[in-house]
């Protein structure tokens, strides 16, 4: 740290607030509706990760798993590379942190970025390469339309179970849980649709994991903060 | 650089306005917060005789006016209130309690659009550097005492308030520059450089106040 940055140089500054003004405080308010404890908050998570779950397998069985051949490579890049991503951002999110506070925000940061990055990166290297050229935009944004169904869901029901539960940085972990969700429906849709070529992968069925973290955001910033 | 001490402040003031800093880990409230948030309605009163005192004085030096904080200390407690669920098993109530007070300023400075100094604190910060000036301090001290707190107040409530609220946790409430980057919800090397453009200003008129004095 620079030496005209440090924090010590604050002390030298006098505070006009100290003193007799700081005597009193007003009368306590009387809060007269009902607010869950800790226990029913639990509770209430744990219903929406349910209620989260059976929605995604609705859907899977109103569109149907693709019997399609699944390489090592589709299934890891397609499946297994997003749930991880999901399960990162999701902690990210949630984690209680030292203060209780969560995780600092460079943290939250760090780890929706890195699940970001992490999709793109192993789709990239592990997918193997597009083969219906012609049909390219039809098909992703087919893809795009059903991934959305995919994250309306958990999203909705997330945004529910966490609302006004962000003390601080409530924009950036409900990115993070928005994030979770879109890396999810990503999951899905390597279920449902049998193209695993990687552009078709990464636009088709990647890019609500970006529709999802900015949704989150957008709406965290309105209904999770306390 | 020039160091502020270069501004002459008067003998008292520096000592008087360094309070002592309250520990962020405050027991007893940290377990009238546990205990509120396991549902023990009764919890209520302790914990807001523990921590309004606090939060009181925090949104006092963010607003700049004691009817506001008033106001905005029973707005903060009811939403801990609605939040109690979310209070994590063993955490710590001040800092938890410091955001969502700092939640409650924020969301008043975007319904208000308007500056949040008012008539009202300007006569309550004259009663409050009268106190301050140290008794011993007499004539032109006291008075430049005076003078100095009022440069302080008015340069801190024209400050943005990403600036005002950083040098307030950092300067005032005695936070770490972890702690506090933490209450705003931002990187620590953000809110270093909010609390040291803050800094900056407060420096600055301090200066041209003792080159006035001169």
């Amino acid at each position: 740290m620079k030496g005209e940055r440090d924090p010590r140089l604050l002390s030298r500054i006098p505070d006009p607030f100290d003193g007799g003004a700081l005597a009193s405080v007003p009368a306590a308010p009387r809060p007269d509706f009902y607010a869950p404890s800790r226990a029913r908050v639990h509770v209430v998570r744990g219903i929406a990760l349910a209620a989260a779950l059976a929605y995604e397998a609705f859907w899977l069985v109103v569109l149907q798993a693709h019997r399609g051949d699944r390489t090592k490579a589709t299934i890891v890049a397609g499946f297994l590379i997003p749930l991880v991503a999901s399960v990162a951002a999701t902690f990210a999110a949630m984690r209680r942190g030292a203060r209780g506070l969560g995780e600092p925000v460079a943290a939250i940061a760090g780890a929706t970025g890195g699940a970001v990055l992490l999709f793109v990166t192993a789709t990239l290297i592990a997918a193997p390469l597009d083969t219906h050229h012609k049909a390219f935009w039809p098909d992703a944004f087919g893809c795009m339309g059903i991934s959305s169904l995919f994250v309306v869901g958990p999203l909705a029901i997330g945004l529910y179970a966490f609302r006004r539960a962000f003390a601080s940085a409530a924009t950036w972990r409900a990115l993070a849980l928005g994030t979770a969700c879109g890396a999810l429906a990503t999951v899905m849709m390597s279920v449902v649709c049998p193209d695993g070529g990687q552009f078709h992968v990464l636009i088709g069925h990647g890019t609500v994991i970006v529709a999802g973290c900015a949704a989150g955001g957008l709406l965290g910033r309105l209904l999770a903060r306390a | 650089m020039v160091e502020p001490t270069d501004t002459r402040i008067p003998p008292g003031v520096l000592v008087a306005g360094t309070t002592k800093r309250d520990d962020v880990r405050d027991l007893a409230l940290d377990g009238a917060m546990d205990r509120y948030a396991r549902g023990e309605d009764t919890a209520f009163d302790e914990l807001y005789v523990r921590g309004a005192p606090r939060v009181h004085r925090f949104l006092l030096r963010l607003s700049g006016s004691r009817t506001l904080a008033d106001d905005l200390t029973q707005e903060t407690f009811l939403r801990v209130h609605r939040a109690r669920g979310s209070f994590g098993r063993g955490a710590a109530a001040v800092p938890w309690i410091l955001a969502i007070g700092r939640n409650v300023f924020r969301d008043h400075v975007r319904r208000a659009r308007a500056r949040p100094v008012t008539a009202e604190a300007s006569r309550m910060d004259d009663d409050c550097a009268q106190t301050h000036a140290s008794p011993e301090t007499r004539g032109d001290e006291a008075l430049a005492g005076r003078e100095m707190l009022e440069i302080v107040r008015s340069t801190l409530s024209g400050l943005p308030v990403l600036q005002r609220e950083a040098i307030v946790l950092l300067r005032f409430e005695g936070l770490s520059v972890a702690e506090a980057a933490q209450i705003v919800g931002t990187t620590e090397g953000a809110l270093k450089v909010r609390a040291f453009r803050a800094y900056e200003a407060l420096r600055k008129a301090l200066g041209d106040f003792a080159e006035g004095e001169r």
